[in-house]
């Protein structure tokens, strides 16, 4: 069914015939398939989904916990009012006094630690997380657009890396080979890498075999502009959001790092400053209270991003809350077709 | 379902020989004197140096050095902890009991409560519930375990003293009868709950999608249409049926728990295999450490496989196929 | 011209009997994404006892809502208005609740859907499916026995064991008819049959229809059968409603409705069924059906009818004759001004042309 002439999500079959005289228009481009289903790209659109995205509960939280930690890392050193490693203080001064956050075991200042702390966190987030989606993105849609054996000698190297826990394989290798920040970035990437690469293959499996993709191939595109331009802005939606959901993962890798004690030790870490504290848990329990709640809502951050994310791009069909026993009927949604679709009108479906 | 379960089990065994070449090409990667590297911290003197190179063939192959620690891992032999003055395997395999333990625990815990917690919304129903175990799976997948573990010492073992700060209650010899079991519970609440947050968050989460989809089901409508009650309905179809997906999260929830050893056993000092780990790792006793991951990745494995035949076995989709 | 009320009084209605199914003005609108959709309007529908009706209609025509709102299978959540009575064997079901729902569906009413798989429990084994839908007193063993003997009636024999077995190792065809046992079970007097035939493959279309038909004449069962197949409807249909943008437009019994259609939008349709004989002015129908969001005044069809002209721009109500047929178009006025109800009125306004 089309509103404005514009076609819609499913495929629309007008009982009767084509008025005789009316011939689709060939576009003369790859795009001849006109009444085929694109799913929306994410590009399109930018500002109205940017207000979408604000107004998911998610989104706005998502958005100022960002802002808060990415501006208290950027500006630590303007922000942070000592030299976190310097010793300014007596050991062990309460928070809440002169300093803050209190004072360490050595006498340094908590919430500077606590500022700086910051930086390494969502560095290794950010960097992580891009580092995982950049080869999830490639060893996916290698595998799910060759298919073959590509495909299952791919799968089954990213199989050996879900099968070791993430932390055992990072806690190893940075055993073995070192803690610098770098090496720590690319081990926690590469044990994130197998969850994107999951979503982008199947991704790519499916969108491989859709009617524009093929319309593409037959209208002889190159397969770089194929890949590119037409599968992967579809492709890469839910590896996005997965994306953000393993950079807090990666987070709370790199605080366990250095929780063990495989941190960077050039950097002032959350997860090292809990290491600190666990020595002293039983005299002095507030030094462990906020490097926690640092790691906490960075993750949260990453996280609240990926479900706003999630929301945005695929709207679920309203949930019915009520589904209770007893008292009231099992209420149940139409849930064959009373779905939003892109133009917003009722679809075709078994409803009506 | 034969067909099936051999299947599975025949591509267990590429897995692990996989990660086997991985760490033995880690063990090749890391930088140093790989004979110094065996031997950890300690110094090697020239006549002790040829002796290792030829226990360990040294001067042979890759793949022939491959092939005999291959050899010598199926015979139960993972090597010789310099630090620990005793066989790899007698080392590992003297904590690992108390991980299982750890583990076992955790997944029991996670299991029953997270099924419980998934199912409540639609239970009980409204937005209210809804939203509160929405909001306790998001806090369960952020929160740092190992924090959350500090925490709950702070409030129950120091503030409130309901629970020893550390440490765990022997295995064998310790108190037996009632007062024994009590004790190992003392023991073992905090660290299993710290434990289990992260398997829970989860499995509350798979639950409660699946219960929510399996209601939006046709069948369900053919039942209501039937007349039963909306009872019967969840107890007949919807609970065994959203409970299927459930099964593979929690046999692949051991697997996670196994890394949240690592840092939890640390936080209780609880001896299992994970402090084993970082004091190996504190001790360079790399030997100790290929082979904890070795044993860790073999049990990994064997749980999942486990997993997937007992979910074959349950979905008669998969089992009916004779 | 002011819209009279288009309930047909009970003194009116021809005597055949209480009717088994009384649908009367059920008008449903369903509010989605802050539009408002007129899934129904005003739709009066009857069935009687041992009677097999046919409700014809495009997808989108609403014919699926009126099927979901006699066995109160609504969504509460979205409804805006909801109005109109449905009486099913003389007990207002409409709107009814939870436990009240289920008596009165009890023994009354089943209904069969469009796609089988879909609506059978992929892990739980067919006798126990049917099991669950028979009355509560039956005792075990009887049990075993009735739903073999349901499932024979329903076109599978005792021999082939299908109780035994899961859906997904039945094909598309067996799973309808284990459906249709499933429906029998509780002894209903009306099944609805909402598209049963339409996922099937040809051959086994037949087949089901057969059944449906048998289980007809044999139980005395009355069918209301929905689809947008008139190749179906003709085999099995007593009586039509054919229904367009959410209102009756026409119905007849079978016979009057495929040799004499009033409404224009049923006359198309018959011709552009492949095979029949043309009629009329050779038109073809075009376009495709209004957004039910956006309904001006007016007739619905209009748009697409090559017979609309200035009177069509105000709300048609259905005429109604003195057999229970009714059409819901001006055209039909004109019939009858003419005097004997034939095509002569139609026939009238294709010789002049129209503006």
């Amino acid at each position: 069914m089309t509103v404005d002439g514009a076609p819609t999500g499913a495929a629309a079959t007008p009982v009767g015939e084509q008025p005789a005289g009316q011939i689709s228009a060939q576009v003369s481009t790859g795009a001849a398939i006109e009444d085929d289903y694109r799913p929306p790209s994410v590009i399109h659109g930018a500002r109205a989904w940017l207000r979408r995205f604000v107004r998911t509960k998610f989104g706005l939280v998502a958005i100022i916990l960002m802002v808060l930690l990415t501006g208290m890392a950027i500006f630590a050193s303007i922000l942070a009012p000592y030299n976190p490693n310097a010793i300014v203080g007596p050991q062990f001064a309460t928070p809440f006094g002169h300093f803050l956050f209190g004072t360490d075991e050595l006498g340094r200042d908590v919430l500077s630690s606590f500022i700086y702390g910051a930086r390494v966190s969502m560095l290794v987030g950010a960097a992580s997380g891009l580092l995982a989606l950049i080869l999830g993105c490639v060893i996916g849609g290698l595998a799910g657009y060759l298919g073959g054996v590509v495909d299952v000698v791919l799968m089954r190297i990213a199989e050996l890396f879900m099968v070791v826990p993430s932390l055992i394989l990072a806690v190893v290798v940075v055993a073995l080979l070192g803690s610098q920040l770098s090496y720590i970035v690319l081990i926690i990437g590469f044990t994130l890498w197998p969850q994107e690469a999951r979503i982008a293959r199947s991704q790519f499996l499916t969108l491989r075999e859709r009617d524009f993709v093929q319309g593409a191939k037959v209208s002889g595109f190159r397969w770089s502009h194929i890949v590119f331009k037409e599968i992967l802005p579809n492709a890469i939606a839910p590896v996005i959001v997965q994306v953000t959901l393993d950079a807090g993962s990666a987070i709370l890798l790199e605080a366990g790092l250095s929780f063990l004690g495989l941190g960077d030790p050039s950097m002032p870490s959350w997860g090292k400053m809990l290491q600190d504290a666990q020595a002293y848990l039983t005299t002095n329990e507030w030094l462990s209270i906020f490097p926690g709640i640092g790691i906490l809502f960075a993750v949260l951050a990453f996280n609240f991003l990926g479900h706003a994310l999630n929301e945005v791009m695929n709207p679920r069909a309203p949930r019915v809350s009520a589904l209770s026993l007893g008292r009231r009927m099992l209420l149940r949604p139409i849930t064959t077709s009373i779905r939003r679709s892109a133009t917003g009108s009722v679809p075709e479906g078994s409803v009506l | 379902m034969i067909a099936y379960s051999i299947r599975r089990i025949l591509h267990s065994i590429p897995l692990f020989l996989s990660v086997l070449i991985m760490m033995f090409i880690l063990l090749q990667l890391t930088p140093g004197d790989p004979i110094q590297d065996l031997i950890g911290a300690y110094p090697v003197p020239a006549a002790y140096r040829a002796t290792i190179v030829a226990e360990y063939h040294l001067n042979q192959s890759l793949p022939q050095r491959f092939v005999y620690y291959v050899w010598n891992m199926l015979h139960g032999n993972l090597g010789y902890s310099y630090a620990g003055h005793t066989s790899v395997t007698s080392l590992i395999f003297g904590a690992l009991p108390n991980t299982l333990l750890l583990v076992a625990a955790g997944t029991v815990v996670s299991m029953v409560i997270g099924i419980l917690l998934g199912f409540l919304p639609v239970l009980l129903g409204g937005r209210f519930v809804d939203g509160l175990v929405n909001v306790g799976v998001v806090a369960g997948f952020a929160i740092p375990t190992f924090w959350f573990g500090q925490l709950l010492i702070l409030f129950f073992a120091v503030h409130l003293n309901w629970f020893p700060v550390s440490g765990m209650d022997p295995l064998f010899g310790g108190a037996t009868g009632i007062a024994g079991l009590f004790q190992h519970i003392q023991y073992l609440t905090l660290p299993v709950l710290a434990l289990s947050i992260p398997a829970l968050a989860n499995i509350t989460r798979v639950q409660q999608q699946s219960a929510i989809e399996t209601l939006g089901n046709d069948y369900i409508v053919t039942a209501e249409l039937k007349g039963l009650s909306a009872a019967q309905i969840i107890r007949r179809h919807v609970l065994r049926n959203s409970l299927l997906p459930v099964v593979t999260v929690i046999g692949y929830g051991f697997g996670t728990a196994m890394a949240g050893t690592v840092l939890i056993e640390n936080v209780f000092g609880w001896p299992g295999i994970g402090n084993l780990l970082i004091l190996s790792i504190n001790r360079r006793d790399n030997q100790v450490i290929i082979g904890i991951v070795m044993v860790a990745a073999a049990i990994i494995i064997l749980t999942n496989l486990v997993t997937d035949l007992i979910y074959g076995a349950l979905d008669p989709r998969i089992r009916a196929q004779s | 011209m002011s819209i009279p009320a288009s309930r047909i009084p009970a003194d009116d209605y021809p005597a055949q009997g209480s009717p088994l199914l009384d649908v009367r003005g059920l008008t449903i609108h369903l509010k989605v994404r802050d539009r408002v959709v007129k899934a129904t309007d005003d739709v009066n529908l009857q069935v009687t006892a041992g009677e097999c009706v046919g409700l014809v209609g495009e997808s989108g025509s609403g014919k699926t809502m009126v099927a979901r709102a006699v066995v109160g299978l609504l969504p509460t959540v979205k409804l805006q208005t909801r109005d109109g009575e449905i009486f099913l064997d003389g007990t207002n079901v409409f709107g009814l609740r939870a436990k009240q729902l289920r008596r009165a569906r009890q023994g009354r009413v089943s209904m069969i859907f469009q796609e089988p798989t879909s609506y059978l429990n992929p892990t739980m084994r067919i006798g126990k499916q049917i099991a669950e839908a028979l009355p509560k007193e039956a005792a075990r063993g009887d049990q075993t026995e009735t739903i073999r003997t349901l499932l024979t009636q329903a076109g599978l024999p005792r021999g082939q064991r299908v109780e035994r077995r899961y859906p997904h190792q039945l094909s598309g065809g067996m799973k309808q008819r284990a459906m249709i046992a499933l429906a029998l079970a509780s002894n209903p007097k009306l099944l609805i049959a909402d598209e049963p035939t339409t996922a099937l493959d040809v051959t086994v279309q037949a087949q089901v229809l057969q059944t449906l038909r048998h289980l007809h004449q044999r139980r005395g069962m009355s069918i209301l059968l929905i689809t947008h197949d008139f190749g179906v409807i003709a085999e099995m249909c007593d009586r039509i409603y054919v229904m367009y943008a959410g209102q009756i437009v026409e119905s007849a019994d079978a016979m009057t409705l495929f040799t004499k259609p009033r409404h224009p939008y049923t006359r198309l349709l018959l011709d552009s069924l492949p095979g029949r004989k043309r009629e009329g002015s050779g038109q073809l129908l075009t376009g495709s059906i209004p957004d039910l969001s956006m309904l001006g005044q007016g007739c619905r069809f209009a748009p697409r009818c090559p017979y609309a002209s200035e009177p069509c721009k105000e709300e048609q109500p259905l005429r109604i004759r003195s057999n229970g047929d009714a059409v819901r178009c001006v055209l039909e006025d004109a019939a009858k001004d003419e005097g004997n109800g034939s095509h002569t009125g139609l026939s009238v306004i294709e010789a002049g042309g129209h503006s």
